[in-house]
């Protein structure tokens, strides 16, 4: 199966550069980094639209209309849920600092043919991120 | 291998910079609607508080003049009861008043009746020129004392003792006159004919006195005008009355106005 998809990253040996840990940890953090600011901004996004709804009912709850109130409720709601875009972020993040970390493991292996193999691995994760591409 | 590190940590750096954009452009990205949404809840909120307000003050003012329009009701419900109650009113004012206008007219055209007879009354009496005891009453005092002495001491008494007492309506007395009926209950009390005093008398004369179909001499007569006069005949047999008139006392013929009945009187 991997002998046969081109764009496999494991078969690709094409622009490979040495690799430390250090630098794979300093991805992982990086990706860490991002998870936590991801995961602040989502609650923070839920928590403002909460206390939006709060501070709202509270200034003009008693002359409100239960329509009004309908309607203030799905503004606030809206706000909450453009915390699941940051959720949205934070999943592949995730997926990619396990993927790092397994290739972190792996770059200590005794074997050449293995450890070229996950440098290449990462140096083509770090060209994606750096690039875009 | 240095060649190798520096590109490593360029790229390493290029991802810490398109990491830190990714959040730049995720944190606008998200804050724009967030701004957005926040804005329009509290600009809508906003103004639908204040139509709020002004629905309320608007419910307040229709309060009022609901009120305003129950209190006037009830004035008009009141201003309509009264109103019915002056038209009523001026109903029974308008009949009282037809019916006041009418008894006047009547008692008016009475008046004139009255004023007419009494005016004919009087020409009749100031054109009398026939009797023959004006020429000389003393001839006639003689022959009816004669025949009823009596009756001629009344007669004289009219026409020589009161025939210069004045007219007076209602009087009883020499002294303050005489109308015709009170005339006739004085002389009738002072020679005790009758036994009720000339006040009350002189108002119930007719029921005093026995009614009788044809009068002798010295009876009363009682004429439609309320004149009373006593009853005569002179030496010719010819009837005449004498009694208390507006002019005087006076002797006239005995139909000079319209008879109603006679009074016996019954002379000693």
């Amino acid at each position: 199966m991997q002998n046969t998809t081109p764009a496999d990253p494991v078969n690709k040996t094409e622009n490979t550069q040495d690799i430390t840990e250090k630098e794979v940890d300093f991805l992982i953090d990086c990706q860490r980094q991002a998870i936590r600011y991801y995961l602040r901004f989502a609650i923070g996004l839920a928590g403002a639209g909460a206390i939006l709804l709060v501070v709202i009912f509270s200034i003009f709850g008693g002359t409100l209309t239960d329509s009004l109130k309908s309607l203030v409720g799905i503004g606030c709601g809206f706000i909450s849920s453009l915390s699941a875009l940051q959720i949205k972020e934070i999943t592949p993040r995730t997926q990619s600092m396990r993927v790092l970390a397994l290739c972190k493991i792996h770059m200590n292996s005794p074997d050449e043919a293995v450890r070229k193999k996950y440098q290449d691995l990462v140096w083509q994760s770090l060209q994606k991120m750096a690039l875009g591409n | 291998m240095s060649t190798s590190s520096e590109s490593t940590n360029s790229l390493l750096e290029q991802v810490q910079a398109r990491e830190r954009k990714a959040r730049q452009t995720a944190f606008l990205l998200t804050m724009i609607p967030v701004i957005v949404a926040v804005l329009l809840i509290w600009y809508t909120t906003s103004q639908i508080k204040q139509m709020n307000d002004q629905v309320q003050a608007s419910k307040d003012d229709l309060t009022d003049a609901n009120t305003q329009l129950t209190n006037a009701k009830v004035q008009i419900k009141v201003y309509q009861d009264q109103l019915g109650q002056a038209q009523n009113s001026l109903g029974t004012l308008k009949s009282q008043q037809a019916g006041t206008s009418k008894r006047l007219s009547d008692l008016q055209n009475q008046y004139d009746g009255l004023r007419q007879q009494y005016d004919n009354l009087i020409n009749s009496m100031r054109n009398i020129r026939s009797f023959s005891y004006q020429r000389d009453p003393l001839l006639a005092l003689k022959v009816i004392g004669s025949q009823h002495p009596s009756q001629g001491e009344v007669l004289t008494d009219m026409v020589v003792d009161l025939k210069n007492a004045p007219w007076k309506l209602g009087g009883i007395s020499p002294q303050e006159g005489f109308d015709s009926a009170g005339m006739a209950a004085f002389v009738l009390q002072k020679y005790k004919l009758i036994s009720q005093p000339a006040s009350a008398a002189r108002n119930t004369l007719p029921q005093l006195l026995k009614q009788e179909s044809q009068p002798k001499a010295g009876d009363v007569v009682f004429y439609e005008l309320g004149y009373t006069m006593f009853y005569y005949l002179d030496d010719k047999g010819d009837p005449f009355v004498v009694g208390m008139t507006p002019l005087g006392v006076l002797a006239l013929k005995p139909d000079f106005a319209k008879v109603i009945s006679y009074g016996q009187v019954d002379y000693p």
